[in-house]
């Protein structure tokens, strides 16, 4: 199986595109189905119709790769035929580097896309209070509607391909009716397409402390520390964090009783609460956020493991 | 009408409440007329052989594989517009299923052979689809996650018994939640207005695109849940398109 070139199904860019494939001597395309991990799991037929087939972005031929058996691909088109492959990681190296070929101004939208892709909480951040501007200069009457576009729910498709959906219904796992706010007892997000983030949701209380590498979401409660030495960690609406916070950059939307050192950016969103001394290389402190404590802002990186 | 249409007439319920959205569920192409001309319109339907347009009641509800095997390009990048309970005040007919997994030959293994989609038509009546979940699931809520009640359908009521087979199976068309997908046909195109579509979830860059913004912030006056499009998989997609869907209709208190 090759990987032979991508399709556009918005026919917008810059945008994630879809990779296709075929065989060696066939016409047949095919479109990955994912296992677990960045693993393809296998090819599906995949039905183009003559129109669509004339939007096809063709690979050089020399250049199509052999792929059974690797890692599944992402592709991103920046504009006309320039696109760029790989699997997950050399995709978000490739989108790093030419991430300045992106106007943040103009497709905010995509940007909070990419950033969610590579996994860069500042950029999500950035992209989405670009995002906000734009709207709200183009409607302030709907700003209350727009800023629903991003407390719906961080990523929809967080929920884990397991069938959340409608796709089994005998064994749907909606949460049960009338259940506060649509519990997420029944559901353990696992945010599958960033293989180094893990994710702890609603339902998890933890008496201790967690040493992660990477990225953390944490969406729990948790009475101890939380600490990585060069780490990224998400503290959830839903979380309520009594201890003390380190890592390289921390984005507070819930509840924290304790200090926070990073090394560099700390953000507190709205409706966010710190109740502790805060020690930062960068901070972002959102209109409606809490902040009761004493705060060292250094734009030099602070050393988290000297604190 | 049908014997189905008799059975349900003839139940003693009251229809579900509150009326549910309508859902409709395009692709690219389809949604930018749907931008430019304000309108969706009746398309070909392939198993009625006519213009129709189709929606569906209370829960989104697509494949993204035409043929049950491969996948098709609108599975890349759906768009699914919730839109007001009362879109279509005239039906042209309504169906309790899927019609076009139905003439598929998907759901026959449940299904009397004698039997045909025309033995399950119902009246384009609005309370149709609210009696039809009373009956089968009891409330809303059941009805969008396919829990169908417990129910004794008299023995000599074929097409409501059959029609219970399936939604209660729990074999190979378990998975598919358009077993249980109440469709609404209209053969009229429908205008869509200020305040006509709800909610609007769609691939996250096309907020990039003014036109989109226009239309869906302003002209439509709707809510918009974006999805980011680089999983590139359509299962996956169908799965956040409900579960979004699931999460606005708590919120609004359809369920």
């Amino acid at each position: 199986m090759r990987f032979i070139g991508v399709l556009n199904p918005t026919s917008i860019t810059p945008s994630f595109v879809v990779p296709l494939f075929q065989e060696s001597g066939s016409d047949v395309f095919y479109i990955q189905r994912f296992g677990a991990g960045e693993r393809i799991k296998s090819f599906e037929r995949f039905h183009l119709s003559e129109q669509a087939k004339a939007k096809i972005l063709w690979l050089d031929p020399d250049k199509r790769r052999q792929v059974v058996g690797v890692l599944r691909f992402y592709a991103f088109l920046f504009k006309s035929d320039d696109f760029i492959v790989g699997n997950n990681w050399e995709l978000k190296k490739l989108l790093i580097e030419r991430l300045n070929e992106v106007n943040g101004n103009e497709h905010p939208f995509i940007l909070t896309s990419i950033a969610k892709f590579i996994g860069d909480v500042s950029l999500r951040a950035s992209a989405e209070a670009r995002a906000r501007v734009l709207l709200n200069n183009e409607n302030p009457s709907a700003r209350e509607r727009w800023q629903n576009i991003f407390a719906s729910t961080d990523n929809p498709l967080d929920i884990p391909p397991t069938k959340q959906g409608l796709g089994t219904e005998a064994e749907c796992e909606f949460p049960e009716a009338g259940s506060p706010s649509g519990s997420d007892s029944t559901r353990v997000r696992v945010m599958a397409d960033i293989p180094n983030k893990n994710y702890l949701a609603n339902d998890i209380e933890i008496k201790g402390s967690i040493k992660f590498n990477n990225e953390l979401g944490f969406d729990g409660i948790i009475e101890g520390a939380i600490v990585s030495d060069d780490g990224i960690l998400t503290v959830g609406k839903s979380a309520s964090v009594k201890g003390e916070v380190r890592a390289k950059s921390v984005l507070v939307m819930g509840r924290v009783i304790g200090n926070i050192t990073v090394q560099e950016r700390c953000e507190l969103r709205s409706n966010s609460q710190l109740i502790g001394d805060l020690r930062a290389a960068r901070l972002i402190l959102e209109e409606g956020a809490t902040f009761v404590g004493q705060s060292v802002v250094s734009p030099n990186r602070v050393d988290t493991e000297t604190v | 009408m049908s014997k189905f249409a008799d059975y349900i007439r003839g139940v003693r319920v009251q229809p579900a409440t509150p009326m549910m959205p309508l859902t409709h569920v395009c692709q690219e192409s389809s949604f930018r007329e749907v931008l430019a001309t304000k309108q969706l319109k009746p398309s070909l339907c392939q198993v009625f052989a006519e213009e129709l347009l189709h929606f569906f009641y209370g829960k989104p509800a697509y494949t993204p594989k035409t043929d049950g095997v491969a996948v098709d390009a609108s599975g890349l990048a759906p768009v699914c517009l919730v839109c007001k309970p009362h879109l279509v005040p005239n039906a042209k007919r309504i169906a309790p299923f899927d019609t076009a997994a139905f003439a598929s030959g998907r759901y026959a293994d449940y299904l009397q052979s004698k039997i045909k989609i025309d033995d399950f038509l119902l009246d384009g009546s609005p309370d149709i689809p609210g009696r039809v979940v009373a009956h089968f699931f009891s409330a809303n809520g059941e009805y969008f996650r396919g829990k169908p009640s417990a129910l004794q359908i008299p023995r000599l009521q074929f097409e409501a018994q059959a029609y219970y087979n399936l939604i209660t199976d729990n074999g190979k068309t378990s998975s598919d939640h358009r077993r249980s997908a109440i469709e609404i046909q209209t053969d009229l195109p429908v205008s869509i207005e200020r305040d006509s579509v709800l909610l609007v979830v769609l691939p996250e860059v096309f907020l990039d695109d003014p036109d989109v913004r226009t239309r869906v912030f302003q002209d439509w006056s709707a809510e918009v849940v974006p999805y980011p499009t680089y999983h590139c998989d359509p299962e996956q997609y169908q799965d956040a398109v409900a579960y979004v869907v699931w999460k606005f209709l708590q919120q609004k208190h359809f369920i």
